[in-house]
């Protein structure tokens, strides 16, 4: 097998950008033809760089210094026209919203094709082929912007792989899904392997880089590790620093010095069946009963039709949130879960039923009022955004609300400090980076002092290590006495730090209860196409009821 | 007017084009009956507070992408019909005329494509060139609709002028918003966009600049308010002006 | 959220080139141009009800019923005052309404609705690629005719993130239904700030994904689409063009028309 890619101390500094640190620092690597690398590392630490290197896009689409030598298939990058190098390199993108511009299925695929002047019939063959490899030949005549977020980049895959490129680079292209879209995604990438074709993977999961050839772990602008992933996944304190998520089987058995670095759960049991390391139980849920505080939400009975659609998007939901609960709402995409969300502060009126916010039905209360109850928090901040100031966004509701300039002042000051932002009050929200403008958004929602704070996909985009920090901050302000709701794609952030889950499918709640117990059902999460994360996997076989690694490790300590 | 020509080589101009044409046409769709002028025939068209946002920030992109997105407008609203030819061109001139006269009004500009948004001057010139541009939009649109025998002149100038004109002027606030956004972090203000040979001189770029003013302002004060009688012909001579002065710039 | 006008029919009308789509048209225009009798006129609106009944674009004239009748209501109104004609009926001061003008104002409010009505025609049975297709196949050059298709692709995609960002204003309690014009419309800042950054960050990335898929403005190029012209659309441009012609012939031999304009 020849090689692929080969990168020779290649360094690179944007040109204009805020600061003049190099984004990639003397990066060598080879990957060989038909072999799969998975790239990880902190936001920032230079993957995506990365991968633009790979198709001239650095240093031609973005100027700067750039140094150092890439060669693909025999084209050195640097000399490239990034038109002549998507013969080579075909690129997928994270936001699969920003790179689909036809009008068709069909025409998105042909894009490619038409442009390296093919003709027609062969345009043909490869606009069938390429749709049936992504399983979207059904879908040919339709509008891209009609899809599903896993079918919209599964298109994007398609249109990539019509040039029929040797390398696939895909920078993070199961971020922004939800868990059906991303195995959707992760199993073309799984047939293409199968195809022998190089495929560079930038992910999160430390599950995708399992089964990869090589891991890069990057850092800073640097290549800190190059290996296979029983060696790079194994470094916990390496990934940490990284800001990458460790696998939590690893972490469990290195915390436990239990023998073995097993990467699946399903390697765990073998090693612990294979060394006789414990024994399962029948696992027992403890009953932590929040049935003492008082209802602050009560959802009677509610269905909600969109008006442009015909199905009923909640039918029959019945819910009771108390005062200073912990909740994560879960299920996929179109299941009902931010309908319901926005139930709860009456952005959205119910077709059957009631709201009640203590009591009170939630369609009555005047929507300044409403503000100051049920704070919601927009999945992308950057839909509420729009001031020159941290300090105007963050007090915009209190202005809003006609609340003197002094008052809004003190408020505006506690809700950065919660959200760990004090002193940022004069910097231009747009500049922040994406988690710091998270938490602007979070500021700006607190800061009007709801009772309940709804969050609809708070680490969605976030590295671990920001992950992390986000939700260490949700729980302060459950700590505080604010009743928390989520929604969430994240199943150990649902499984970490909820009391509660609510699972929901097609528009029911399939599934209601504490947060061990809901994860112990794997049979019906699998019905809505759910899975506990690993450790709780290995914890449902184990019969351990701890939520977090630490508590899973003090149980099995204690055995 | 070269620039207008040259910046369909540059693949980031095409892109704004398309951008601000889907913006402009999907508020025009959003808030096609927000705030009533006159219930049921006309309404602020809120929408119009981004063509001359977008003309500062990205030039000739902006022109094109305003002609296009009212015309996918008249799409959307099912009204495309032969009165959408010079909606095209009156949009057109809404996107144009802004960032062609801000460096050629002179004396009022100063010549500078930044935008000195801290300064008085800036915004004098801004208040100027939102009326006139406006004005110019609504004369060459009142003029073919006109001839079409569709909208009657003298109604139809003056509903265009102060509408488009209100809407420049909240644009400036938008304006005053993102610009520094556009400018330092997204790097993609026109004249950092296109290489600067294509971007070329003006012919005639002051001439040009007060043949518009001239032709906009006689356009909508004569053709409404004096000579309405002689509508027509006031509005079709000053289109000619319009249009002469736009292709001088 | 459906914003396109696309009925997904199989009539006669729905399979014609867009070519010839496009072409006819700007001469079903033609045709209601030329007349300005309201008797004419609305033979020509009646044929084009006609027409939308074949096309089964009716529903779509349903859909926009309100803004059909506003635009004849509006015309009818107002041209009256505009137009002069020798039978006054009815004076006050300069203003003046006569027989003529009244006839000249309902025709011409016909006329409207029939422009409005032909551009339906044609959105109810043409695809957006095919609209698109069809302008460059007359010549539009492509980076053009890309700007436009794009812009299609995109409105959607804006269109709801507006109606987002609407949502997550009002839940930090924005009221946009409360104030005076100019209070109502500087709320519409918080609106359209977001919406424009929005909508301005795809620009880079969309231009990396074109860029990456070889895209390059001023290069030669194929298409997979291939509209044929068949011997239905060069009877249909025959016949409309005949229409176009006999209609000028007519009004030259002065019919149809209640006022020497157009």
């Amino acid at each position: 097998m020849g090689v692929a890619i080969s990168i020779q101390d290649l360094s690179f500094t944007y040109a204009y950008a805020e600061t003049s640190r190099p984004a990639l620092r003397h990066i060598n690597g080879e990957v060989e033809e038909g072999t799969f690398v998975v790239m990880m590392g902190h936001e920032g630490a230079g993957k995506s760089t990365l991968c633009y290197a790979l198709n001239a896009l650095v240093p031609r689409f973005f100027r700067g210094e750039y140094t150092g030598r890439v060669v693909v298939h025999g084209q050195e990058v640097g000399k490239a026209r990034v038109a002549e190098m998507s013969r080579r390199v075909g690129l997928v993108l994270q936001d699969f919203e920003a790179q689909l511009f036809s009008t068709s299925v069909e025409l998105e695929v042909a894009f490619g094709p038409e442009n390296l002047c093919l003709p027609r019939d062969e345009i043909e063959r490869r606009i069938d082929r390429y749709l049936r490899f992504v399983g979207l030949a059904e879908m040919r005549r339709r509008e891209p912007a009609s899809l599903s977020g896993g079918q919209k980049q599964r298109l994007a895959i398609a249109s990539v792989l019509a040039l029929e490129p040797p390398v696939l680079v895909m920078d993070e292209p199961t971020t922004d899904l939800d868990p059906i879209g991303r195995e959707e995604v992760l199993t073309v990438a799984d047939t293409l392997r199968q195809e022998q074709r190089t495929l560079l993977i930038v992910d999160h999961d430390p599950e995708t880089g399992v089964d990869a050839d090589q891991i890069w772990l990057m850092r800073d602008g640097e290549i800190v590790a190059q290996g296979p992933p029983r060696r790079v996944l194994t470094d916990l304190p390496l990934l940490e620093s990284c800001g990458v998520q460790p696998p939590s089987t690893v972490a469990l058995f290195q915390a436990l010095g239990w023998p073995g670095q097993p990467l699946t759960v399903e390697e765990a049991i073998a090693a612990i069946q294979e060394h006789g390391l414990a024994q399962p139980r029948p696992l027992q849920v403890p009953t932590a009963s929040t049935d003492g505080r008082p209802v602050i939400l009560e959802v009677c009975d509610v269905d909600f039709v969109y008006p442009t659609r015909a199905v009923k998007a909640l039918s029959g939901v019945n819910l009771e949130i108390r005062e200073g609960e912990f909740i994560a709402i879960v299920g996929q995409n179109g299941s009902g879960k931010t309908t319901l969300a926005k139930h709860l502060n009456g952005l959205l009126k119910p077709t059957r039923g009631e709201v009640l916010f203590r009591g009170r039905p939630v369609r009555e209360i005047r929507r300044t009022e409403i503000a100051r109850c049920v704070g919601y928090v927009f999945q992308n901040p950057d839909h509420q955004i729009f001031a020159g100031t941290v300090r105007e966004e963050v007090g915009f509701s209190l202005k809003m609300a006609g609340m003197d300039a002094k008052t809004i002042e003190e408020r505006v000051a506690e809700a950065l400090e919660v959200v760990g932002l004090s002193g940022y009050e004069e910097e231009v929200p747009f500049t922040l980076t994406k988690g710091e403008r998270q938490r602007v958004a979070v500021a700006s929602v607190l800061a009007a002092q709801p009772q309940v704070i709804i969050l609809d996909e708070p680490t969605t985009g976030l590295d671990y290590r920001h992950q992390r920090s986000m939700m260490e901050m949700l729980r302060a302000l459950h700590r505080r006495g604010h009743t928390v709701i989520i929604i969430t794609h994240s199943m150990w952030v649902a499984a970490e730090y909820a009391e509660r889950v609510v699972v929901m499918k097609d528009g029911r709640i399939l599934l209601d209860g504490p947060a061990r117990a809901a994860f112990a059902q794997e049979e019906t999460l699998a019905e809505a196409a759910l899975r506990p994360p690993p450790l709780l996997r290995l914890g449902n076989w184990l019969g351990t009821s701890g939520l977090t690694l630490d508590d899973v490790v003090e149980e099995l300590r204690a055995r | 007017m070269k620039a207008a020509f040259t910046m369909w080589k540059n693949t980031r101009m095409i892109i704004l084009v398309a951008v601000c044409a889907a913006i402009y046409a999907a508020a025009l769709i959003a808030f096609k009956t927000a705030i009533p002028l006159i219930p049921g025939i006309t309404e602020v068209r809120v929408a119009n507070i981004f063509p001359m946002v977008f003309s500062l920030l990205f030039g000739p992109a902006a022109a094109w992408g305003s002609a296009i997105g009212n015309l996918i407008g008249d799409i959307f609203g099912g009204t495309l019909g032969l009165g959408s030819i010079f909606g095209f061109v009156g949009n057109f001139l809404l996107g144009y005329l802004p960032y062609a006269m801000w460096t050629t009004l002179k004396p009022i500009a100063d010549g500078e494509r930044e935008l000195a948004l801290g300064n008085w001057r800036a915004w004098v010139l801004y208040i100027l060139l939102a009326l006139i541009s406006s004005a110019a939009c609504g004369v060459v649109i009142a003029m073919w609709l006109e001839v079409l025998g569709l909208v009657p002149y003298p109604v139809l100038v003056t509903i265009i002028t102060v509408n488009d004109t209100f809407g420049s002027l909240i644009g400036g606030l938008l304006l005053l918003a993102v610009y520094g956004v556009v400018r330092r972090q997204l790097r993609l203000v026109w004249w950092d966009v296109m290489e600067p040979e294509d971007i070329g001189k003006p012919a005639a770029g002051v001439l040009g600049a007060w043949l518009v003013v001239i032709g906009a302002l006689a356009g909508w004060i004569l053709g409404a308010y004096i000579l309405s009688g002689q509508a027509l012909i006031v509005g079709v001579i000053t289109t000619v002006l319009i249009l002469l002065g736009a292709v001088l710039m | 959220m459906n914003i396109f006008l696309y009925l997904d029919e199989d009539t006669w009308f729905h399979r014609l080139d867009p070519r010839t789509k496009i072409i006819g048209v700007v001469l079903l225009f033609g045709v209601a141009l030329v007349f300005n009798h309201p008797l004419y006129m609305a033979g020509i609106a009646l044929g084009l009800v006609l027409l939308a009944a074949a096309a089964k674009a009716l529903p779509n004239f349903w859909r926009m019923r309100y803004i059909l009748i506003l635009l004849v209501v509006f015309s009818t109104v107002l041209w009256p005052f505009f137009a002069e004609g020798p039978t006054v009926l009815w004076s006050w001061g300069p203003l003046e309404v006569s027989r003529e003008s009244l006839m000249y104002a309902i025709a011409m409010g016909l006329r409207l609705a029939s422009f409005v009505a032909a551009g339906l025609i044609f959105l109810s049975t043409t695809t957006n690629e095919e609209f698109t297709h069809g302008l460059i196949r007359l010549k539009l050059p492509y980076p053009v005719a890309f700007a436009f298709s794009t812009a299609l692709r995109l409105v959607p995609t804006f269109a709801g993130a507006g109606a987002t960002i609407v949502q997550a204003q009002i839940s930090r309690g924005l009221d946009v239904e409360s104030g005076n014009i100019f209070q109502r419309a500087g709320k519409f800042i918080p609106l359209a700030v977001p919406l424009f950054i929005y909508a301005v960050r795809h620009t880079n990335m969309l231009a990396m994904a074109l860029e990456s898929k070889g895209f390059n403005p001023g290069a030669k190029r194929t298409w997979y689409l291939n509209p044929q012209m068949r011997r239905a659309d060069y009877l249909v441009l025959a016949l409309l063009t005949a229409l176009f012609l006999g209609a000028l012939f007519l009004r030259l031999r002065g019919y149809g028309a209640v006022l020497p304009r157009l």
